[in-house]
């Protein structure tokens, strides 16, 4: 399935905007197909959200994309430079989706290794810091030992970790995991304006509903997407109220043709005999 | 690559051991726990020690008297022979050799597979001064009157003939009267101004107990061992050889010699230790400070860059680095900046204990092999850094990471020559000792710091050293290169 919801037409100016692309990502591990054959194109100013249960692959493709992980087969581009480049890693963010600080160091400790990593001007390490302490409400907490803080909290300074240098585009992989619902809210209005600003965010979540935020949402599961649209044209196409409902819609309905079917025939010729 | 990145990853490893308190104390006291509690322990049954055997000895004749005046029998021997044959190959590796000073620079600058810890010189009247005091003996114990006795350079008192007085200048226990009676004063003992021998007369000559043949006074003929004092161990080993062939050689020559035998005595030869190095008396303590301080080196950086990388990896932080722009070349530089340090900080503690509890030796000039030994010990740590982050990726929690400890702390602990000397090591483990970073590390610091040896002699520790460090630099850059 392709990303077909643009419009556009004029071949230049779709490449010109594309800011991550891929085209047939396959990714086994062994004799397990994690991605099968995935395309994705990703505008800039989007926020796509890549949906779908535990295990469908969501981690996998992202991490390719950031090459780290070797692509089985096909490729991926972002910004327009194939990966894996080291020098395009600069204008990327990425927050891997375990809590990943360092926990021994405080959490100005780690901002700051992460601005030094990422080169942030030094005039603008402090501000970019506050912003940021602000922005994930951890500003009581600068001076705390990362290893100290909350779940949450420290999910929280892995996301400020990763907009440090206030990247052009972000990865992010489950931001909102044991961030408290008032908070959570706040932080999809700074992804959606961010993206206004032109930023493209691709982001991972399980909380279905929240991904109604999105411009854009790929349902994913076993590797592939099954459909992808505005959350709006997603439920008007599933016919349902929720988008979670329309996920458990395009969920069956693909299921139909794959291995549940089979199962379920079994299952109706085990209750004839 | 980038500086700023590396300095920052460098901060981060301090900052992380500043914040973990148990970790850091982990650091500066294990070392000192292990100077303390080894710190006299070494062990070992020393074999195959190479030295150089310098052998000018020529024979000479024991004149015996008979019963009668003037009645002589003679019996030609070279000691130096017997000294030779009564060595133990099994201890000591023989390399003959006719250059004695040839042979002292080679105890100096050898190392390793050459290295030569000691000189064992048989000088050229050894078998005539021998020769000369069993006549000596003979005439003793054969009746003689005071013309007699005195005719043939010996001494008459308390009623018989004696063949030697002690020194003169050993009575002077004090350096002020010492110097006062025209002795000279050293090693805290009053010995004879050696300048003024030449000018003695035979009586003379005799009277201060040393030998007078081909016209001239002589201070004896000593068997003399130069030996390279580093290690103590090895040091102890060479100078029993040595001993116990002197008695060997003495029991064989009156074994050999029936006329001899009623003359048996114990020839006092005196087995001159004097050190190839100007380290004076170099104890167990002195050799094993520097070699605790690249150990302590060796075992912290493993095994912290063990557990930090396995942290890193269980975190997920090492997968962010991977997506940063920052190299890989930076991350490893990074680590090593800040194992550097701290590794300085280590050696520095362990250096002032040593100094501080056991006034541990430093050849001169102390700065220069301070600095030299520093410079080694950055590069075994780089080097085990390297190896530490290739050794994280086969472990995937700290317990397995502990598993290393038998796997690689323990053979580099026990074959490395730290406490017992390589030479103590059976045949078939040695290859293994050559091939570990740690040995060469060792050697190269108790050469700075003991032996006193300058980069020129070293350099092929540093070769070694530094071969080590670029295969584990390339290969743990290849590691975190690595995408699965």
């Amino acid at each position: 399935m392709s990303a077909g919801t643009s419009k556009r037409t004029v071949k230049d100016e779709a490449k010109n905007k594309l800011v991550i692309q891929t085209k047939g990502l396959v990714k086994t591990f062994g004799n397990f197909k994690a991605v099968d054959g995935l395309d994705l194109e990703i505008r800039k100013g989007q926020l796509y959200g890549l949906l779908g249960p535990n295990g469908c692959g969501k981690t996998t493709t992202i991490r390719m994309i950031l090459g780290l992980l070797t692509i089985t087969d096909g490729w991926a581009k972002v910004l327009g430079t194939r990966i894996p480049n080291k020098e395009l890693m600069a204008r990327i963010g990425y927050m891997p989706q375990e809590t990943a600080v360092y926990r021994e160091l405080t959490v100005h400790d780690n901002l700051e290794l992460f601005g030094h990593m990422y080169e942030v001007p030094l005039d603008r390490m402090a501000r970019r810091e506050r912003e940021l302490l602000d922005l994930v409400d951890l500003s009581d907490w600068r001076d705390s030992m990362a290893g100290d803080l909350s779940g949450g909290m420290m999910h929280r300074l892995s996301l400020a970790c990763a907009m440090m240098h206030d990247p052009e585009v972000m990865f992010l992989d489950e931001p909102t995991v044991g961030v408290d619902p008032e908070l959570r809210d706040n932080l999809w209005h700074h992804f959606q304006d961010l993206c206004k600003k032109g930023k493209t965010i691709i982001l991972t979540t399980h909380y279905i509903e929240e991904s109604r935020h999105c411009d854009l949402v790929g349902l994913m599961r076993e590797g592939r997407i099954i459909a992808q649209d505005s959350p709006k044209e997603l439920m008007r196409k599933a016919g349902t109220e929720t988008l979670e409902d329309a996920f458990l819609f395009f969920t069956k309905d693909t299921a139909r043709t794959k291995r549940l079917d089979k199962a379920v025939k079994e299952l109706e010729e085990g209750e004839e005999e | 690559m980038k500086v700023r990145r590396t300095l920052a990853f460098s901060r981060r490893v301090l900052k992380q051991l500043r914040h973990d308190k148990r970790t850091f104390g982990f650091i500066l006291l294990m070392p000192l726990i292990m100077i303390v509690v080894f710190g006299y322990t070494f062990a070992g049954d020393v074999k195959n020690v190479s030295v150089l055997l310098v052998d000018q000895d020529l024979p000479a004749t024991v004149i015996v008297p008979g019963s009668g005046t003037g009645n002589f029998t003679t019996v030609n021997l070279t000691f130096g022979d017997y000294i030779d044959q009564g060595l133990n190959r099994d201890t000591l590796s023989i390399k003959t050799s006719d250059d004695l000073n040839g042979s002292m620079k080679t105890v100096r600058t050898s190392q390793f597979f050459q290295k030569s810890w000691a000189v064992i010189y048989i000088p050229k009247d050894f078998s005539k001064v021998f020769a000369q005091y069993l006549t000596k003996v003979a005439v003793s114990k054969v009746m003689m009157n005071k013309t007699q006795c005195e005719v043939t350079s010996n001494f008459w008192y308390d009623g018989s003939c004696h063949p030697f007085q002690s020194s003169n200048s050993e009575k002077y226990a004090s350096k002020s009267e010492c110097q006062g009676a025209g002795f000279k004063w050293y090693s805290n003992k009053c010995h004879e101004d050696f300048s003024d021998k030449v000018k003695w007369t035979r009586p003379e000559c005799s009277a201060h107990g040393y030998f007078w043949y081909d016209a001239a006074c002589h201070d004896g003929a000593d068997l003399t061992v130069y030996i390279d004092g580093a290690n103590p161990n090895i040091k102890g080993t060479v100078l029993k050889a040595v001993a116990d062939a002197q008695l060997k050689a003495q029991a064989e020559v009156f074994a050999k010699n029936p006329a001899l035998r009623k003359f048996q005595v114990d020839y006092p030869v005196v087995t001159k230790d004097d050190y190839a190095f100007d380290t004076g008396d170099i104890r167990f303590i002195d050799a094993f400070a520097p070699g605790i301080m690249a150990f302590a080196m060796l075992m912290v950086t493993t095994m912290i860059t063990i557990f930090l990388f396995i942290e890193e990896r269980k975190m997920g932080t090492l997968e962010r680095l991977q997506a940063s722009p920052a190299t890989e070349s930076e991350i490893v530089i990074g680590y090593a900046l800040a194992f550097s340090l701290v590794s300085m900080a280590q050696a520095t503690v362990i250096l002032l204990t040593a100094l501080g509890l056991f006034h541990i030796y430093i050849a001169p000039p102390v700065w220069y092999h301070i600095l030299i030994t520093y410079g080694f010990l950055i590069f075994l740590g780089m080097g085990h850094q390297c190896l530490g982050i290739l050794l994280s990726s086969g472990a995937k929690n700290e317990l397995q990471a502990i598993q290393f400890v038998p796997l690689i702390i323990f053979p580099s602990i026990l074959l490395c020559g730290l406490l017992f000397p390589i030479e103590s090591i059976p045949q078939y483990l040695r290859p293994i000792s050559y091939i570990i970073p740690l040995t060469y590390c060792i050697d190269a610091v108790r050469g700075a710091m003991v032996r006193g040896l300058g980069l020129e002699s070293l350099c092929c520790n540093g070769l070694a050293l530094f071969v080590f460090l670029v295969v584990m630099l390339f290969g743990a850059i290849m590691l975190l290169k690595r995408r699965s």
